[in-house]
């Protein structure tokens, strides 16, 4: 909760909240600088991180990434590849881009 | 009367020193080149991964600057690659060496074996020899072996769907070609 809550919830452009764990989204370094500096969240609210110039189809993908990222760095097993559709390739490099991940 | 420029050729290290640094640049950015890595390490690595699961690390003969490690059915086996007048290829018997493919870059060698893996009759064709010049295996490249402390990041895997995305539209050969003889912009 506030700054030291353990969830942060990501809203996209088209209304979808993506709730996912802070160590997750730490994975990203803009998710890092925007939730890890001064809150004027208050201390029993969920962080929140508006995402609202991208789809929730980008955002999912992005979140399903950070997962990926953080569970298989340094595993000791095989890492499967990440799949991406080519529909959505552009989106998501410009996402990825401002994300910094 | 029209004076004739003499066009300076440039020197051939220094051409050399441009393709490597070039090269270089494109296996570090890939996620599958392991500097320093020894045999024992790329074999330890590759233990546990399927076939055509491939790595290029630090060629550990100094007479040459990368090898490329693959697992087989036979388990992994490495395979140096030359560096020849500028170009890479594939070690092979002396007698096969003038046919083999040459190619600038060592990621665009690695994809040629990726892409020969995946027409079957290309497939059929190529093999790894071991020492004594028997069969060891077909080459079977498929899945690079990312480096699991810095896995690539999204920006990375969205360009290279993007790549993907244009080498497969639906064109002829022909024009695909045309397309890549040009990749910019303006």
């Amino acid at each position: 909760m506030g700054p030291g809550a353990m969830y942060v919830t990501i809203t996209s452009a088209d209304g979808h909240e993506f709730i996912i764990k802070r160590k997750y989204a730490e994975a990203s370094e803009t998710f890092e600088a925007m939730i890890g500096g001064p809150s004027e969240t208050p201390e029993n609210e969920p962080l929140r991180v508006d995402m609202k110039r991208y789809q929730s189809h980008v955002l999912q993908t992005v979140c399903t990434y950070l997962i990926y990222k953080v569970y298989y760095t340094n595993s000791t097993t095989e890492i499967p590849l990440f799949p991406i559709a080519s529909e959505m390739s552009l989106e998501l490099v410009d996402v990825a881009n401002y994300l910094n991940c | 009367m029209p004076q004739t420029q003499q066009i300076p050729q440039v020197p051939q290290s220094d051409t050399d020193l441009v393709r490597l640094a070039a090269t270089l640049r494109a296996l570090r950015t890939s996620g599958w080149y392991y500097e320093g890595l020894s045999w024992q390490e790329s074999a330890e690595a590759l233990q546990s991964t399927s076939p055509g699961t491939f790595l290029v690390r630090d060629s550990s003969d100094p007479r040459f600057l990368f090898s490329l490690s693959v697992q087989t059915e036979r388990g992994p086996t490495s395979v140096r690659l030359h560096y020849v007048c500028g170009q890479f290829r594939l070690d092979a018997e002396p007698r096969l060496a003038p046919l083999m493919p040459l190619f600038e870059c060592v990621v665009r060698l690695v994809e040629y074996y990726i892409e020969a893996t995946k027409d079957s009759a290309r497939h059929k064709e190529q093999v790894w020899v071991d020492a004594r010049g028997h069969m060891y295996s077909h080459i079977l490249l498929t899945t690079p072996l990312y480096k699991k402390q810095q896995l690539p990041s999204l920006q990375h895997l969205a360009r290279l769907a993007i790549n993907r995305a244009t080498s497969q539209l639906p064109l002829p050969t022909l024009l695909l070609h045309y397309l890549k003889e040009y990749p910019y912009c303006h």
